[in-house]
Parts: structure tokens; sequence; C-alpha cells
């Protein structure tokens, strides 16, 4: 990694550092209950359901949360006033790119669970296709992000 | 992303204008530097809006910035 990475890629890294952490923090919880057999008498659609919604706000906030700790970090770094640039024509291009790949990796999953069902698996395997395109699709924007800022657009 | 088929002269501009450096000319365009540098290396071609405030920046006229080669064109003969 070059030493010079503008504030925008240090950004991007750490969205992507916080979305990782949330999923994995997250399953984990789900897993933990899991185990417990605390979803036993949960009906599993209204379980699923429940999981895939949950996920949305807490990514919300995760990401909140990670800019707030992110703009003072760079505060504390540069010692004094945090300067953060504006955002510009550029930086909107870029996030529509990459919400553009978000979409794609979204719809795929989506398909593949629609699939799923179509076939007659269990419902468990189109929830676990909804949840990963949902981490895949932030992950994927987040990295594309990373590289269109990386490369200059 | 290949190179734009948009050069400009932007690096000769910032030379000739008391080697105006990319911050300076960012904070007149009101972009990052990113994007100035983004531009020059012909990376990122700007809005119309932005060329024209770039060119404002350097009290030149647009195409004095940018030029636009149609040749490049795949299958376009000039």
């Amino acid at each position: 990694m070059e030493k010079n990475m503008s504030y925008q890629e240090r950004k991007t890294i750490a969205m992507i550092v916080s979305s990782v952490l949330i999923y994995l923090v997250y399953s984990l919880v789900l897993f933990l209950k899991y185990q417990n057999g605390d979803f036993l008498n949960i009906e599993p659609l209204r379980l699923g359901a429940v999981i895939i919604l949950l996920v949305i706000p807490l990514q919300i906030v995760a990401k909140i949360i990670t800019m707030i700790l992110f703009t003072i970090g760079r505060a504390i770094a540069v010692q004094g006033d945090p300067d953060i640039p504006i955002e510009d024509e550029r930086d909107k291009s870029i996030e529509e790119k990459s919400m553009k790949i978000a979409f794609y990796i979204f719809s795929a999953g989506f398909f593949l669970a629609m699939g799923s069902l179509a076939l007659a698996w269990p419902l468990s395997v189109a929830f676990f296709l909804l949840f990963g395109s949902l981490f895949g699709s932030d992950i994927g924007s987040g990295i594309a992000q990373f590289r269109y800022y990386r490369r200059g657009f | 992303m290949g190179k734009s088929r948009v050069s400009n002269n932007i690096r000769t501009l910032r030379f000739h204008n008391e080697e105006m450096t990319q911050q300076q000319l960012a904070d007149k365009a009101g972009v990052t530097r990113q994007t100035i540098i983004a531009i020059e290396s012909a990376k990122y071609s700007p809005s119309l809006e932005l060329a024209f405030r770039i060119a404002l920046a350097f009290n030149v006229k647009l195409e004095e910035v940018f030029s636009f080669s149609p040749e490049e064109i795949e299958g376009v003969k000039s």
C-alpha cells in the first residue's frame, strides 16, 4: 500500500473494515443465539425477515459511528482541524459507480435466492443468499470505491 | 479506465500562473486536489461547469485549457 493515501481512500477503508466487523459480530451473535436454541419458537420465515431487516439499521448506525470515529481520529492525527475535503463531482460520480456495483451484486444474490426457492430448496438457503448478497454488495461497493479513488477515477 | 479523449494544458497553465499549486487551483475551482490530479493526468473528464471554472481560474478561454481529439475515437476518420 502506498504511503500517501487520500482522505477518501482512508475513509473508504474505514467503511469497509466497519462493514466487515458489523457483519462478523452480527453473524456471531446470531450463531450463538441459534446454538442456545433462542430461535426454536420463532417461525423461520419471520426469523429470516427480522434478521435481514435488523442488519440494515445496524449497518447505518455502524457507518455513522465509523464516520464520527474516523473524523476524531483524523483530528487527533493532524493535531487540530481535520480539514475534511469537500465532496465534489468526482466523488459523486465514484459514489454512483460503486452504488451501481452494489446494486448488481445484490440483484445477483436476490435472483439466486429466488432461484433457490423456485427449486424448492430450504428457506434458510434463500435467506443466507439474501444476507450474503447484502454483505457482498456493501463490501463490493466499498472495494470498487477504493479502486476508483486509487486510480483516479 | 483508460485515458480520456479530452486532453488539457493544466500543468503548463499552472506553471505560467506563478507556479500555481494543484491545491490552489482546486480551491479556486471548488474541488479537491485529487480531482485536479485526476483531470491533469487525463483520468477524469470534468463536467462542463467545472471545465469553465478551471478556465476561469486561469483567466483563459475554455479551449485554451481543454482540447478534444475526435480522431482518437475508434472507427472515426477525421
